[in-house]
């Protein structure tokens, strides 16, 4: 039986087997993140930086968040 | 198959594409043409995953793909070969075309696609055991193009297929690539060289300075007086 992937779009044919995996020691640190933003909000904001100082005031304003930003893999707004 | 929706990606600061839009269609063989630095590389790695666009969307065969993985996105069925082959030139032809099939599983597959390779380019198959990188630049980029379809693509990305080659070997590659497509592969290929890329495509798109300026069928960029002056030479 074919194992399952963690994507349900990929040809059959293929298998991502991330079970091997090793990070590679010579890339560097990803330090940023694309995100797409709504038609409503990116009317309103219309630059990164923009977007970060809106989003840094929200770690402030919000005690949870803001020590859960040492981890950054997760979504703690919506956990 | 493919929808590029107004991406935009940076290096750093700095913006290299602005707002581009570009569809293809199955079956059809695409050109972007435009002259150095215009950011034709930049939209293909886009595209694959390698340098993501920061706004905008890519969908192929309906799938968001902007945000994907490259590993992924070939999985998915699109596959590139980069401006300058960057083949393996220590691994030998043998396993340069294995490379390209590194993440299917279907062995027996693999083998029939090996096969039609050997046929699609004869001079791969009597240098089999031989090293990459001692090949000439024509059969190096014909390497490269073979371990693309290694991976079964169902749309194929060239990033400059006649760069560096000789007349003869040039138009030996774009008899290949429109083989290529007549076996069902859709193709997008970006060239300097844009009278070549236009002859063999059904359409075209201009790009100016990470914009995209122009775009029609091939026959009529092929005719029109800006395209003539600025990139036919004429």
């Amino acid at each position: 039986m074919k194992k399952k992937t963690p994507f349900d779009d990929i040809r059959t044919e293929y298998e991502l087997d991330y079970s091997k995996a090793r990070k590679n020691r010579f890339a560097s640190e990803q330090q940023t993140v694309s995100i797409i933003l709504d038609p409503d909000i990116a009317s309103v904001f219309k630059a990164s930086e923009s977007v970060n100082k809106a989003l840094r005031a929200l770690l402030e304003a919000v005690p949870h968040t803001k020590h859960c930003a040492e981890d950054p893999k997760k979504d703690h707004l919506h956990p | 198959m493919l929808t590029i929706e107004s991406i935009n990606t940076y290096y750093g600061n700095i913006r290299a594409l602005k707002n581009i839009s570009i569809d293809i269609a199955q079956g059809e063989i695409v050109a972007l043409i435009g002259a150095n630095g215009a950011g034709k590389t930049t939209t293909l790695k886009s595209i694959s995953g390698i340098t993501p666009p920061r706004t905008g969307r890519i969908r192929f065969m309906g799938k968001e793909i902007q945000n994907a993985a490259p590993e992924k996105i070939v999985a998915m069925g699109l596959c590139h070969v980069p401006e300058g082959r960057h083949i393996f030139p220590q691994l030998s032809v043998m396993e340069n075309l294995e490379m390209g099939a590194f993440l299917r599983r279907d062995k027996a597959e693999i083998k029939k696609d090996l096969d039609y390779i050997m046929s699609l380019f004869p001079i791969l198959a009597q240098r089999r055991k031989q090293a990459g990188g001692t090949l000439s630049g024509g059969e190096q980029q014909m390497l490269a193009i073979s371990r693309a379809l290694m991976g079964r693509p169902k749309l194929l990305l060239l990033d400059e297929p006649s760069l560096g080659l000789a007349p003869l070997i040039i138009r030996q590659i774009f008899e290949i690539i429109e083989q290529i497509n007549r076996s069902g592969t859709t193709i997008f290929l970006i060239e300097q060289n844009a009278n070549l890329a236009l002859k063999s495509s059904h359409r075209g798109y201009v790009m100016e300075n990470g914009e995209i300026t122009l775009t029609d069928t091939a026959d009529k960029l092929l005719s029109n007086e800006d395209v003539k002056k600025a990139y036919l030479g004429i």
